[in-house]
């Protein structure tokens, strides 16, 4: 049997081989399927970070206050330049009578109405009522951030 | 057959019994894996690690960390993008932080963390 002849025939063996190999992992993987499911702690520090990091929304005068948000901060890129995540997130703030919307990750974030469909997406809210810092004048506010995820 | 077709088929020989050997060693090591539990713990590992670097990340205050892990694993974080792998050669498991987290790797079962410093 001359060498091309010989390396079709291995070609074709190792394809043979690697199928059975695969098919193997295969049902093993499903046999040993486990899945950590972070989706709700995420989503947890997520809200968190918005609020409690200088960073996000946390306003710092002499240091950091925790539950007062800085009204200067509230923007689509101060927010996205905070957080580095692939979630969809939808944050209301409303004070005084008005009430502002911002979006992250928009493509996912304006899915919000599809949140009833609980097998495609992960949808959590949360509301906090906060203080406003608005160039130091201080406003009773609430701020709800939703966290919209792919299953 | 001539000498250099012997030579020919000696060295395409060494070349398949070396590509089963990758091929049995990395499947039988990914079994071994799904078996052992190793790819399990990576995976919480990644996660439970991953999280709480995240938190401490945005601590208004100084806060110092030891996470012990039961043992040695390859751990390293590139743009924001924590890996854990117990050998060399192996696919790691990822997390992707949420806080902006500077580069580092280490291979040790007990991770430090002071001040966004990581060793």
């Amino acid at each position: 049997m001359d060498i091309a002849k010989e390396s079709v025939y291995w070609i074709f063996r190792i394809i043979i081989i690697g199928l059975a190999l695969l098919f193997v992992i295969l049902i093993l993987g499903s046999m040993m399927d486990y899945e950590v499911d972070s989706n709700d702690l995420e989503s947890y520090v997520i809200r968190n970070k918005i609020i409690l990091d200088k960073d996000c929304l946390a306003y710092e005068g002499y240091r950091t206050e925790l539950g007062i948000i800085d009204a200067n901060k509230f923007n689509k890129n101060n927010i996205a330049s905070c957080l580095n995540t692939k979630k969809g997130i939808a944050l209301n703030l409303t004070y005084d009578g008005y009430s502002e919307t911002i979006l992250i990750n928009e493509d996912l974030a304006d899915k919000i109405d599809f949140c009833f469909d609980e097998e495609t997406f992960s949808c959590i809210r949360k509301g906090y009522n906060l203080i406003l810092n608005d160039n130091l004048q201080e406003i009773p506010a609430r701020l709800i951030i939703d966290t919209i995820a792919l299953k | 057959m001539n000498k250099i077709g012997a030579t020919q088929k000696t060295l395409f020989f060494i070349f398949f019994i070396l590509m089963a050997a990758i091929i049995l060693y990395s499947t039988s090591s990914y079994i071994q894996g799904q078996f052992n539990g190793d790819e399990f713990n990576k995976e919480f590992i990644s996660r439970d690690l991953g999280l709480a670097i995240d938190v401490l990340s945005f601590s208004p205050e100084s806060i110092e960390m030891n996470y012990n892990l039961t043992k040695e694993f390859m751990i390293e974080s590139r743009k924001s993008n924590l890996r854990i792998k117990s050998k060399d050669i192996e696919i790691a498991k990822e997390y992707n932080f949420i806080s902006k987290v500077n580069d580092f790797s280490i291979k040790s079962n007990n991770v430090k963390i002071k001040d966004n410093k990581i060793s």
